[in-house]
């Protein structure tokens, strides 16, 4: 069974956003929500590295453990997806998000908090598949068109990776024993758990503080 | 007759009580099912190359579509 999991290869992106562009369009996002997000480290500095950032669909997802109306859950494919009817706006999942993804969308005249919005995988929500329902409310499901999420498969350098776990580390690992160096994974230690559970994943990174 | 009044005037407490009470849940979310992804969908963007409502060739089409996110597969 595929676990899906995202890489983030920061030797290789160059900071042009085709990833949060793609994800936008795909998903028709609305105005002040970014389901994913290019982030540069060390921004200014000689050697700064970006990455794009999003859910990472934790083994182990706080969101999960805060919600306070159980709106979440996780599919066979470790694709953690909530529920938009059940999900009451409160914000909670965003302060125990380690990556910041959980957003949400202000209207109306006094700005209303909306419902939660993230990243699905390209695997919409609990409405059918490639249903006008489960499109307004998650976006296009890609995974039940037998696609990658068009993030991972519009990105020019190759630097963002998604799909199965072992395939994408497999794809990783090849590129780091090619170039000699840049073996750091930012986030995946706090996604996934240590590379010693985790079946040979590439190694955590150690995480320079953001600019 | 007051026992009968008595008795009738108890139940009809205890009826209009019962609107007072919480409702249970059961224990259980409201939370949605939802289908597994490797049903496919009916719309006329599926990739081609596998067939939905199967598991394993759904599996493979996840398998293949990554490796074109491995660059190494087209320049060696």
């Amino acid at each position: 069974m595929a676990r899906m999991k995202f890489i983030c290869d920061a030797e290789r992106c160059i900071e042009c956003n085709g990833c949060v562009t793609a994800c936008k369009a795909e998903h028709e996002v609305p105005w002040g929500v970014n389901r994913r997000r290019v982030v540069t480290l060390n921004d200014g500095v000689p050697g700064e590295k970006s990455i794009s950032v999003a859910c990472m669909h934790c083994s182990d997802a706080p969101c999960m453990a805060v919600c306070p109306v159980d709106c979440f859950y996780r599919t066979d494919e470790g694709v953690v997806l909530h529920d938009k009817d059940i999900c009451i706006g409160c914000g909670y999942c965003s302060y125990a998000c380690p990556f910041g993804a959980p957003q949400f969308p202000t209207n109306g005249t006094f700005g209303l908090r909306g419902k939660m919005d993230k990243c699905t995988f390209c695997a919409g929500g609990p409405e059918a598949n490639g249903s006008e329902a489960e499109f307004e409310k998650y976006g296009r499901n890609r995974l039940a068109e037998g696609k990658l999420p068009a993030c991972a498969e519009m990105c020019a350098t190759k630097a963002l990776l998604g799909g199965d776990g072992d395939v994408v580390a497999d794809i990783f690992r090849t590129r780091v024993l090619n170039r000699g160096k840049g073996s750091e994974v930012w986030g995946w230690g706090t996604a996934y758990g240590k590379p010693a559970t985790a079946g040979g994943a590439p190694a955590p990174a150690k995480e320079p503080t953001k600019s | 007759m007051k026992r009968a009044l008595i008795v009738s005037a108890v139940l009809a407490a205890a009826l209009g009580l019962v609107a007072c009470g919480e409702r249970s849940t059961g224990g259980k979310t409201p939370r949605k099912a939802d289908s597994k992804v490797w049903q496919g969908t009916d719309n006329a963007y599926a990739a081609a190359g596998w067939k939905a409502s199967d598991e394993a060739a759904w599996q493979e089409q996840m398998r293949v579509r990554a490796q074109s996110q491995n660059e190494y597969n087209r320049v060696r």
